[in-house]
């Protein structure tokens, strides 16, 4: 028993990986990932850099989801390198990986400001309570995504738009300096949508740095100042004109495809098989 | 009034049942929280069952010796609760899958030995289970002192426990060994089933390390309180269920799972008109 | 050709053994199978060397409680004659018994004795684990006498050539039974009067209680199955009793989970016995026979109250 708390104590408390000078915040190099039949991920390569806002978008099952748990280190690449400040991942706790809300059971009895605070469990340290500082973090992070008001409430009574905030809040308690959002906009409206714009918005002028994946293009063309399209493979990325041709939409989507050109010239897209799906 | 409440304290198998009611009721409400919330109950029946070869082979080995029985059930219980968790990481099966298997498999290799040896086929069954009224002192000891130990490492641990159950995928961005908690975790519930079962019986384990949490579950919004309300509820029923038994005459274990009963019967039925 | 020659050798060798044997063979002995330890003893005793006699439960085993295996139902099928307690004791294989197909001699040897009645002692607690009577007959050797008179006559029905020996037996067996019933009573005589009192972890003296003078104080089980738990008023109640009358000594069968028994023994100061109850001892034990076991449990009653 003692020995076990040992080992657990010492690969809890290891110290995380020292981010390189200079290197790009995140570097992937020939990314594979293979799962028993499938390849989610082939031959995926590009850098980000610090305070950069992409936005992923492709068809489903393009591979959005595998790439960003590659990237948090929650997955491993069956081939090729992540790098993060330039070493692996899983060194780094500076990492907020947002997953789609249906991950979590939203009736687990914690209130907003405790889920807030898991997101400061590895900075708070094994066997320790959290102190004054990791208080105020919480407190910070809430008020960033304007939940102070609902810090008691439990999680159970929070709209869609809310539970996307409270996880965006978790990852700025973990202080992340990368945070990658699993499709955040999804199911959500209008209203809600808006208010994490804006939040993604104050967020990359604090620097940190944003990957969203999301559906719809218009909306990756209108909000994000880079976009990455992927279906298993990267088939661009880059500022949004270059990315959303009509060739590379072709190649994406396929057949799905629906085209049409506007009386002010933007390219309608719509993607047939999300309809109603997910 | 007042007399009629001490009547019961003049035995002496009382208030050992009683002690042992309390404690095993906290340490199971503790674990059974958690139980609770990941949908382990089946985990946790099951889990009493795979005891069965470890108790088996603990008997022939020590010829039928009731002491050791205790170290055998644990170790049978811990091969149970590694063997389920590594077959449900390594393989993409459910755990409850891994727990069917496990728990039928050990069970039926208990049924096995017994039977292979036919002149030691004393009812073990009956022989390995407690009651808590047949709670001795030195039973007490023993589970105070692991019912310390496990909720001890739970406080220790608690907001590792409570990520890793609610969210593993933060835990993992976290870098904690999640697993290596996950484990942990199991085992400390697999450590409260054997000590209850040998003190307390099969019946009133499961129900004290279900029935409580629910309740609790029902009537409080953060786990700390949840915690804590499913402990008293469980201190409470022992002691109610105790001197039920003693004055209506029901026999004690179904006495105390009954008031357990009633008592989430009463929370579901004010969540229900509450609700509405 | 060749194949017709064949199929003629392997026809023959079939029925060869059909054809009948003209040598002189003593007949084969019955087939007995008791349900415990202690029928079978008596069977023995009656069959002597006519009869082969095996028992289901293996000894020291609890009768109240047994799994059987495919090879106990195969026992079932193929014996002469099943011996029974009957009362309710074998309930657990009743169902094994009846779906087993067998066509044996089945006996009840309890069936018809002078039963005692359930809930004779205790008001309101019905345990129908046994059914309605007390199935402990075989604390009593006058009872035990009526079972050798009921197989000798299943044995006899079985195989009449030998049914002077199986009743000469049963005659001769009985004798001892008297024996037996005059020893124990003697043994009891010198237990002083005032602590004749028995304790034990169920309900299975009684009718050792009846006969020999005794009293039952209660027991740890309330009820006549090993398969029930007490409430906290009745362990009370015995707890109660015992210290009340002064009884020095709680007595546990040794196949029965001592657990509850020892708790009680040590809250009242009484001393924990452990007897053989439900069955027999194995050959190299100390009650390998009927006879044995009477002389062994009451000898150490008698030690424990004396």
């Amino acid at each position: 028993m003692s020995t076990f708390l040992q080992k657990l104590s010492r690969t809890v408390g290891h110290h995380f990986s020292p981010h390189v000078h200079g290197a790009p915040i995140l570097r992937l190099r020939d990314v594979r990932v293979e799962y028993e039949q499938t390849v989610a991920l082939d031959n995926v390569s590009f850098e980000i850099q610090r305070g950069d806002r992409v936005a992923v978008v492709g068809p489903n099952g393009a591979g959005k989801s595998t790439l960003f748990k590659v990237i948090a280190g929650v997955e491993r690449a069956s081939a090729g390198t992540v790098e993060i400040f330039g070493n692996e991942p899983e060194g780094h706790i500076c990492i907020g990986y947002v997953p789609q809300r249906s991950q979590i059971d939203w009736n687990f009895p914690v209130n907003v400001a405790d889920m807030v605070m898991m997101g400061r469990v590895s900075k708070i340290g094994l066997f320790r309570q959290p102190r004054r500082e990791d208080r105020e973090h919480v407190r910070r992070a809430l008020e960033q995504v304007g939940l102070t008001d609902l810090a008691k409430r439990r999680i159970n009574r929070l709209s869609g738009g809310q539970q996307q905030r409270i996880f965006i809040a978790r990852a700025l308690a973990q202080e992340a300096e990368l945070l990658l959002l699993d499709e955040p906009f999804m199911g959500l409206d209008a209203a809600a949508q808006q208010s994490i714009f804006e939040i993604l918005e104050r967020l990359g002028t604090r620097g940190v740095t944003i990957l969203v994946s999301l559906h719809d293009l218009n909306m990756a063309s209108k909000h994000f100042g880079k976009v990455m399209l992927l279906r298993s493979r990267l088939l661009g990325y880059g500022a949004a004109a270059g990315v959303i041709t009509a060739e590379h939409l072709v190649a994406a989507y396929g057949a799905h495809l629906h085209m049409v050109k506007t009386a002010d010239g933007a390219l309608m897209v719509s993607d047939t098989h999300c309809e109603g799906c997910e | 009034m007042f007399d009629l409440l001490l009547e019961p304290l003049r035995y002496p198998f009382m208030l050992r049942g009683l002690c042992a009611a309390a404690t095993v009721g906290v340490v199971c409400a503790v674990v059974g929280s958690f139980v609770v919330l990941r949908g382990l109950a089946f985990y946790g029946d099951a889990l009493a069952h795979t005891i069965l070869p470890g108790v088996a082979v603990g008997y022939l080995i020590g010829g039928g010796a009731r002491k050791p029985l205790f170290w055998w059930a644990m170790l049978a219980a811990l091969a149970s609760a590694l063997g389920i968790g590594f077959i449900a990481r390594s393989t993409r099966l459910k755990e409850d899958t891994a727990v069917g298997i496990v728990f039928a498999g050990m069970f039926a290799l208990g049924i096995a030995v017994i039977s292979s040896v036919r002149n030691y086929a004393v009812d073990l069954t009956h022989f390995l289970f407690g009651d808590i009224l047949g709670v001795a002192a030195a039973d007490l000891w023993l589970i105070g002192i692991f019912g310390a130990a496990i909720v001890l490492v739970v406080l220790a641990l608690y907001k590792e426990f409570l990520l890793v159950s609610f969210d593993p995928v933060l835990a993992a961005t976290l870098r904690l060994p999640a697993k290596l908690i996950d484990f942990l975790l199991l085992v400390l519930i697999a450590m409260a089933i054997v000590v209850s079962l040998q003190t307390v019986g099969i019946a009133l384990m499961v129900a004290m390390l279900v029935t409580p949490a629910a309740t609790a579950y029902l009537l409080t919004q953060r786990l700390p309180a949840m915690m804590a309300l499913a402990s008293l509820l469980a201190v409470l029923s022992g002691v109610i269920g105790l001197y039920v038994s003693f004055f209506a005459g029901i026999a004690s274990g179904a006495a105390i799972v009954l008031v357990t009963t009633a008592f989430f019967g009463l929370a579901w039925l004010v969540r229900t008109i509450a609700g509405r | 050709m060749k194949i017709s020659a064949l199929r003629f050798l392997f026809t023959a060798l079939v029925f060869l053994p059909l054809i009948p044997s003209f040598a002189e063979e003593p007949p084969a002995p019955l087939e007995i199978l008791a349900t415990n330890t202690i029928i079978a003893d008596v069977a023995r005793q009656v069959g002597g060397e006519y009869v082969r006699v095996e028992s289901l439960l293996a000894p020291d085993t609890d009768p109240h409680s047994f799994q059987p295996a495919p090879s106990d139902v195969s026992r079932i099928v193929s014996c002469d004659a099943l011996l029974m307690n009957g009362l309710g004791l074998e309930q657990s294989l009743a169902t094994l018994i009846a779906n087993s197909g067998s066509r044996a001699v089945m006996v009840e040897l309890s069936a018809g004795l002078p039963a005692r009645r359930l809930g004779r002692d205790y008001d309101g607690h019905h345990d129908h684990d046994h059914g309605d009577f007390d199935p402990h007959v075989w604390f009593d050797p006058n009872l035990v006498m009526l079972w050798a008179g009921k197989i000798a006559d299943a044995l006899a029905g079985l195989d009449s050539l030998h049914a002077g020996v199986f009743y000469d037996n049963a005659e001769r067996y009985r004798a001892q039974l008297v024996e037996l019933d005059a020893w124990i009573r003697a043994q009891v005589e010198t237990i002083p009067p005032g602590r004749r009192k028995l304790v034990s972890d169920h309900d299975q003296f009684g009718y050792f209680c009846d006969r020999y003078g005794l009293e039952s104080a209660g027991a740890v089980i309330p009820g006549f199955s090993t398969l029930s738990e007490p409430s906290a008023r009745e362990l009370a109640a015995l707890e109660d009793a015992i210290r009340a009358q002064k009884v020095t000594a709680v007595f546990v069968g040794n196949t029965v989970s001592p657990v509850l028994a020892k708790r009680v023994a040590d809250d009242t100061g009484a001393r924990l016995i452990t007897l053989y109850t439900g069955s027999l001892t194995s050959a190299d034990g100390a009650a390998p026979t009927y006879l044995a076991f009477m002389r062994h449990d009451v000898a150490t009653i008698v030690d424990a109250l004396k």
